[in-house]
């Protein structure tokens, strides 16, 4: 720790992969990006290469939601949006 | 689908940073079992033994830049099936047989691997400011 402020450091992993036909056909993929926050999204992408599913899930592996409060974009986690 | 260093990555990443000795992350592994993603994870649950999807040596295993030179461990590999499989477990290991696993990650539904279907796996795994 230094003039008070602790540097954390932190060791990200990304799993992303590509299937495809004998012919080279893509026949489905995922890739995973984070954002400054540290949440990951898990993207899943069919053999058209179309998004079909997006995953949240947050620094200690809960899984988000997307949820606009007031126009902001908020995440909270996905447990609490079923029990409502 | 998400992906996780085990607690044996980070003791290998700290026995680097140190100058002890540390075997480097070069093999990957895919599987048909799965568990939930922990740094407790020790190994896949169903590994892939057979021809064109048993563990590997990476075709790449090297560092890129990501928000400073260097600071992203990049493991690429591609696998070619001979049969079907439904794989959906993933592994970094230092060793070509047992060892440690470094990183372990699931995919969101089985990736169906039919008879000359390719499976190009990328990991990247980045040291960063938290």
């Amino acid at each position: 720790m230094a003039n008070g402020v602790e540097k954390i450091l932190d060791i990200p992993a990304f799993l992303n992969y590509e299937h495809r036909d004998k012919h080279g056909k893509l026949k489905g993929r995922g890739e995973m990006k984070r954002d400054r926050h540290g949440r990951t999204f898990v993207h899943q992408f069919d053999d058209k290469n179309k998004e079909i599913s997006v995953q949240i899930i947050d620094r200690d592996g809960r899984e988000l939601v997307e949820k606009k409060v007031m126009g902001i974009k908020t995440y909270i986690p996905k447990i609490k949006e079923e029990d409502k | 689908m998400a992906a996780v260093v085990t607690s044996k990555g980070f003791t290998e990443t700290a026995l680097l940073m140190t100058g002890g000795t540390a075997t480097a992350w070069q093999s990957i592994a895919i599987g048909t079992g799965s568990q939930t993603e922990s740094v407790d994870n020790t190994a896949l649950i169903t590994e892939v033994a057979a021809s064109g999807l048993a563990r590997v040596k990476c075709a790449t295993a090297s560092v890129t830049d990501s928000s400073y030179t260097g600071d992203t461990c990049l493991f690429v590999h591609t696998f070619t099936a001979q049969s079907t499989y439904a794989i959906k477990e993933c592994g970094i290991f230092n060793s070509s047989a047992n060892g440690d696993m470094l990183c372990y990650g699931t995919f969101a539904t089985a990736v169906p691997m039919s008879s000359d279907d390719t499976l190009k796996i990328t990991w990247s795994v980045q040291v960063k400011a938290g």
